[in-house]
């Protein structure tokens, strides 16, 4: 009897975290579509400054882990290029006016595209979401609440990250970002459209909770299932 | 009268059917030798490209610049001091200037890229110094600025796992050309890329101008070799020389913007720094046969981005052969999106007889508007 009650109760375990991986895979998976391209508005807010506008293509292979963002406004940087690969582990920069292309150090994919709140590691797949952290799933009403714990320190920024999802869609609305038990960032997703299979926020906002300072991306266009040219993600390419 | 109004009508329909960016520079240097003196430029660059076909498209850079403030220089005013030095070279900068920078088409397809003419070429993983890159030097005091373009024939062909990129130039000579082959690929985050070319090196000595035809073997490597730093290192060899040349660098962005960054240089130009440089290589210095005038060299800059529209720097270029140094604290403001304005100190270090010791001081103010 208490083999079969330690079998129920194993399976029972086994079912849960199986449940909460498989949910949390559909989400990295809905925020990160195979391919895609698009414009992005990118707007910097400062709580002393004045807002800084930024516009760009976004090409993303995410099978790949590579994306390649190409600025269109402001002119000073119109036409300089990253290229991330190996989800943000590999940045690769292109500055037109010296017609430059520079590895940048990895220690960059910490640091904010263009002072922005969204780091290169942000853009890329989030996949150590499922293998360095411990999942915790919870339902409240049309949420989902995951909790992430950190399995080791040494691999993420985060020690800890929120997911509240929609049930339904499995598309988050809110993600939180923990260093040291504090909520640094909060992404919020707004404006949540579904074309075909695809899900995508029209507006991102990540609050920094520390600097009072924002970034909001916004989609002007976008295109799911592209087939990109084989050389679209080579750093020798990044030159126009 | 008619004919020039049609000409004008007809430029400006030629240019506005292109894609058009640029910018405005003013930039304003005061420096104290014996005494202090000022000089300063205007200058203005169009960027036009044109798609002409599918794969095929046409670029035009064109600067124009006027002068102003001093502009009849002697040798010592950009040269380290010889007693010998008996060619009282002196230098005149033009009130007003125009040039083509860049003039070339460029053909993508599939693989392959194809750019012929006027054209910019950069390569090399140095910050500041590209010993395998024999075509165009940077400025040292200004590593970031753009270079002049060069006439070349440039083929650049694009696999999954490597890429090959070969450059012709037509030498000066006339019957010489300078070819640069490469061949670069990435391995768990570091690139490498193995250089072999051959190159026509122009030395002065004693008057006269003499040419070798150099055969050349280097590799460049960018990536993070340990704690994530990032590190660069150039090498390149004279085939049946000791001649090396390397440069080794290392990076690091700190969580809060501080950057942190080391640069180190060799070259060899067999002799040896006493008291002055000889005069055949100061010689050779002007002529723009070699740069930089010293074997050794370090470069050390600290950055802080304040916020998004003001970065502090401090950077400072020692040269380890003569001694001599330059200390350069910087600010940077982004005035707004397309309006940057930056102020330079240069704090000189060494003699007159050195290359950093030429100025006590200098300072700069360069305003940059984008359209």
């Amino acid at each position: 009897m208490f083999i079969i009650y330690l079998f129920l109760f194993s399976n029972l375990i086994f079912s849960q975290s199986y449940e909460s991986y498989s949910i949390l895979d559909s989400i990295v998976n809905k925020l990160t579509p195979p391919t895609s391209k698009g414009i992005i508005t990118q707007v910097n807010t400062s709580p002393v400054k004045k807002d800084r506008l930024f516009k760009y293509e976004y090409f993303a292979d995410n099978i790949e882990g590579v994306q390649l963002i190409r600025y269109i406004f402001p002119k000073k940087v119109k036409n300089n290029s990253f290229l991330i690969k190996n989800n943000g582990k590999d940045i690769w920069a292109y500055f037109d006016r010296t017609r430059r292309i520079r590895k940048l150090g990895s220690h960059v994919s910490k640091q904010g595209l263009q002072n922005s709140e969204f780091t290169f590691e942000d853009l890329g797949k989030n996949n150590n979401w499922l293998t360095d952290y411990k999942i915790d799933l919870k339902k409240e009403k049309n949420d989902f609440i995951i909790n992430l714990n950190i399995i080791d320190k040494k691999k993420s920024d985060y020690d800890k990250i929120i997911i509240y999802a929609n049930v339904e869609t499995l598309y988050p609305s809110k993600i939180s970002y923990f260093k040291k038990n504090i909520n640094e960032k909060t992404l919020f997703l707004d404006n949540i459209l579904h074309n075909n299979s695809f899900s995508y926020a029209q507006t991102m906002l990540m609050k920094n909770n520390l600097t009072k300072t924002e970034t909001k991306m916004m989609i002007d266009e976008i295109e799911f299932d592209v087939l990109f040219d084989n050389d679209i993600f080579n750093e020798n390419k990044l030159q126009k | 009268m008619i004919n020039v109004v049609m000409s004008l009508v007809l430029c400006i329909n030629f240019l506005f059917c292109f894609e058009s960016s640029g910018y405005f520079e003013s930039n304003i240097d005061i420096y104290s030798k014996n005494n202090i003196n000022y000089l300063g430029y205007n200058k203005i660059r169009l960027d036009f490209e044109k798609k002409i076909s599918n794969g095929i498209d046409f670029n035009l850079s064109l600067i124009g610049k006027n002068n102003f403030g001093l502009r009849y220089l002697n040798s010592e005013d950009f040269l380290p001091y010889n007693e010998k030095n008996n060619f009282n070279y002196y230098d005149t900068l033009q009130t007003v200037l125009f040039l083509i920078d860049n003039l070339f088409f460029s053909y993508n397809k599939s693989n392959f890229k194809i750019l012929i003419g006027k054209q910019p070429i950069y390569y090399g993983s140095g910050f500041i110094w590209n010993p395998i890159n024999k075509i165009s030097f940077k400025n040292v005091l200004d590593p970031n600025y753009e270079i002049q373009g060069n006439n070349a024939f440039r083929l650049h062909f694009f696999a999954q796992a490597y890429d090959f990129d070969l450059i012709i130039i037509p030498e000066e000579k006339g019957d010489e050309i300078s070819f640069f082959t490469s061949i670069g690929t990435s391995i768990y985050n570091n690139y490498l890329r193995l250089h072999v070319f051959r190159y026509l090196n122009k030395t002065y000595k004693d008057n006269k101008l003499l040419y070798d035809l150099d055969n050349y073997l280097g590799l460049t490597y960018s990536g993070n070799l340990i704690f994530d730093i990032g590190s660069s290192f150039e090498v390149v060899k004279k085939i049946n020389s000791k001649s090396m040349e390397w440069t080794v660098s290392f990076d690091y962005t700190f969580k809060y913007g501080l950057n942190i960054m080391y640069e180190r240089f060799h070259q060899d130009l067999s002799y040896d720094y006493n008291s002055e440089y000889p005069i055949d290589l100061i010689h050779n210095y002007l002529l723009g046969f070699i740069n930089p005038i010293g074997e050794d060299y370090f470069f050390f800059s600290l950055n802080y981005q304040i916020d998004n529209y003001n970065t502090i720097s401090f950077q400072s270029i020692n040269n380890i052969s003569d001694k001599s140094s330059i200390l350069i604290p910087s600010l940077y403001c982004s005035l707004y999106d397309d309006v940057d304005l930056s102020f330079y100190l240069y704090a000189f270090n060494g003699d007159h007889t050195t290359e950093f010791g030429l100025n006590d001081w200098a300072f700069k103010i360069r305003v940059q508007i984008y359209f």
